[in-house]
């Protein structure tokens, strides 16, 4: 579907995306929705933490912020890991016609784990990290394994892939979060797709819905900087869909589509 | 002009149906769903939320129930969910009907359940719209049990129900005031949980009554603290140290903001904290952090969360 845009809806996409990157970019859902294959872990556990350091004037990492004078409060979040396992079963549904029960007998049948780096100003996020702030590269992971009854799915392996800070096409943003209080959604697309969803993956994106409705934590809010929020460690519960491929971004395709025909409608109105 | 106007129109028209439906909106009830707990998720492409109107329908497919806290997921056969809630275009509820219907064994008792397991009234419902078009939205919903194959294990009739609804590619803007509908329903359905809400407390409180405290980990500076850890802190003396004199005001503050209260200084306690070394650094000097110290512990006397 990714590809599926002609040429003058990706032009009119692409003005679509710019009136979007006018909104604080990553405070708000990218709006993914789930297609088929679709993993559910339902009750997994879901934990963030913050490692926060000192810096100097120019963002320079120094042992110890001191105390007065000019180091203090020049603290600052570098970046947070938010991972997400469980151990137990899982539902497979893979074309809309049944849910498949996902079992394994022994380990952890889910497990992600993604970094989330900030700017050195602490005020914005800049994208996905791992384990070098300040770069755009990344080393999370996921996978999630399991056996069912789908003669396609039976390696052990459901699905793997590397969560990225690469925008998949007609997004805004490489991830999203929004929510009130202990309640909330995040979203993630990851690529590099591995195990039996592989061949259903298209352009090899994946992407991972997560809802939570307890939160611990959030003292700060749902702020639309993401300063509050991601300065905060969180724990809590949470179900997450895991699916490939990432369809097209729907309410752009929906947008696109609206002013298209408005822009024809005008133009045969100008030649009549 | 006028046609230079029309476009403009569109063209801003457009721009605000890329950014207005952004903003978050409308409120959740704030519920938790307790024990026993089924899962459902979609099993059909036809099945997910629809809004005509007047009325909400889900309908989804049950596919685990969990009878206690880390037991046993028993996977629910043959399962169907229906909830349907009566909604004015103003939002208002009238009343509404849940069903949760399957075949599910408890293998720790062997006992079987089957037809409809559990079925009720619609009493509250929240939703916000957190997701762009497209996206994501939550909902939740207060019910009472009133029949049902596992009724007396839900708490028998009447009982509280509450249920944790994610509406994926949802179409909900934050009105009722025009029908929409999302792909697809997934969340949690179980007994509301006893766990009451309680005005701030106090240090002392706190250490005393580990009992009723809402969650029992915390993470601080990164690091994982149990309950025995925290009331550990919380019964330390501080001979003088500044982390430690904060930390248990932090921990009373995060104790009663997950009690239903409301403090957002805690941000600035634990940043403060984090940047003078963690809990047990030693240090003798507050370094501006007092005046937050202070403002803690006003709230935890059930005073003002302020500076």
């Amino acid at each position: 579907m990714q590809s599926g845009f002609s040429m003058p809806l990706r032009g009119l996409a692409a003005a679509g995306l710019l009136f979007f990157a006018a909104v604080p970019g990553h405070a708000t859902s990218i709006g993914l929705t789930p297609v088929y294959p679709d993993l559910t872990t339902s009750g997994a556990t879901l934990s963030y933490s913050y490692t926060a350091v000192c810096q100097n004037s120019s963002g320079s990492s120094i042992g110890s912020c001191g105390s007065g004078g000019r180091n203090t409060a020049r603290w600052d979040l570098t970046y947070g890991v938010l991972t997400l396992t469980k151990d137990g079963s899982q539902t497979l549904n893979v074309d809309g016609t049944g849910v498949l029960p996902v079992s394994n007998s022994a380990g952890t049948n889910y497990n992600l784990k993604v970094v989330i780096g900030f700017n050195a100003g602490g005020t914005s996020i800049s994208g996905i990290l791992a384990n070098n702030p300040g770069t755009t590269t990344h080393t999370s992971a996921l996978s999630a394994t399991g056996l069912t009854s789908d003669p396609n799915f039976q390696s052990g392996t459901i699905v793997s892939g590397t969560p990225t800070s690469a925008v998949p096409y007609g997004y805004s943003a490489p991830f999203g979060y929004s929510g009130t209080g202990v309640s909330g959604v995040f979203e993630f697309v990851f690529n590099n797709v591995g195990g039996d969803m592989d061949p259903y993956a298209g352009a090899d994106w994946g992407g991972i819905i997560i809802n939570t409705y307890n939160l611990t934590g959030v003292t700060g809010g749902w702020d639309a900087a993401g300063v509050n929020f991601w300065k905060t460690s969180h724990s809590g519960t949470a179900n997450l869909d895991t699916f490939v491929p990432v369809p097209g971004a729907a309410w752009l395709f929906g947008s696109a589509l609206a002013c298209l025909g408005w822009i024809r409608q005008r133009a045969a109105h100008m030649v009549a | 002009m006028i046609s230079s106007l029309r476009n403009m129109t569109v063209a801003v028209s457009c721009l605000l149906a890329s950014t207005v439906a952004l903003a978050g909106n409308g409120v959740l009830l704030g519920v938790q769903v307790a024990y026993p707990r089924v899962n459902f998720t979609e099993g059909l492409a036809s099945q997910g939320a629809v809004y005509n109107g007047s009325v909400l329908t889900i309908t989804s497919t049950p596919v685990f129930l969990t009878f206690s806290e880390g037991g046993t997921e028993e996977f629910i056969l043959g399962g169907s969910l229906t909830l349907s809630a009566n909604i004015d275009g103003g939002g208002a509820l009238s009343g509404g009907t849940f069903s949760i219907s399957g075949n599910v064994t408890d293998t720790a008792t062997s006992a079987v359940y089957s037809g409809v397991l559990l079925s009720g009234t619609v009493a509250d419902y929240g939703i916000i719209d957190v997701g762009i078009p497209g996206g994501t939205d939550l909902a939740d919903f207060s019910m009472n049990a009133t029949s049902g194959s596992m009724l007396a294990t839900a708490g028998g009739s009447g009982a509280a129900v509450n249920a944790l609804v994610a509406l994926e590619g949802s179409s909900f803007s934050g009105s009722f005031a025009a029908s929409w509908s999302a792909d697809r329903a997934k969340g949690d359905i179980g007994p509301a949980p006893s766990v009451p809400q309680l005005p701030p407390h106090t240090i002392g409180f706190w250490k005393n009554h580990p009992e009723v405290w809402p969650v029992t980990t915390m993470v601080i500076c990164g690091n994982s603290l149990n309950q025995d850890e925290l009331v550990s802190v919380l019964g330390s003396s501080p001979r003088g140290d500044v982390t430690i004199i904060m930390a248990r005001q932090l921990i009373a503050s995060r104790l009663n903001v997950a009690s239903g209260n409301s403090c957002p200084l805690t941000v600035d306690a634990e940043a403060w904290l984090c940047s003078h070394g963690g809990i047990g650094a030693s240090r003798k000097k507050w370094d501006g952090g007092e005046e937050l110290k202070n403002a803690l512990d006003q709230f935890n006397n059930g005073g003002a969360c302020s500076l």
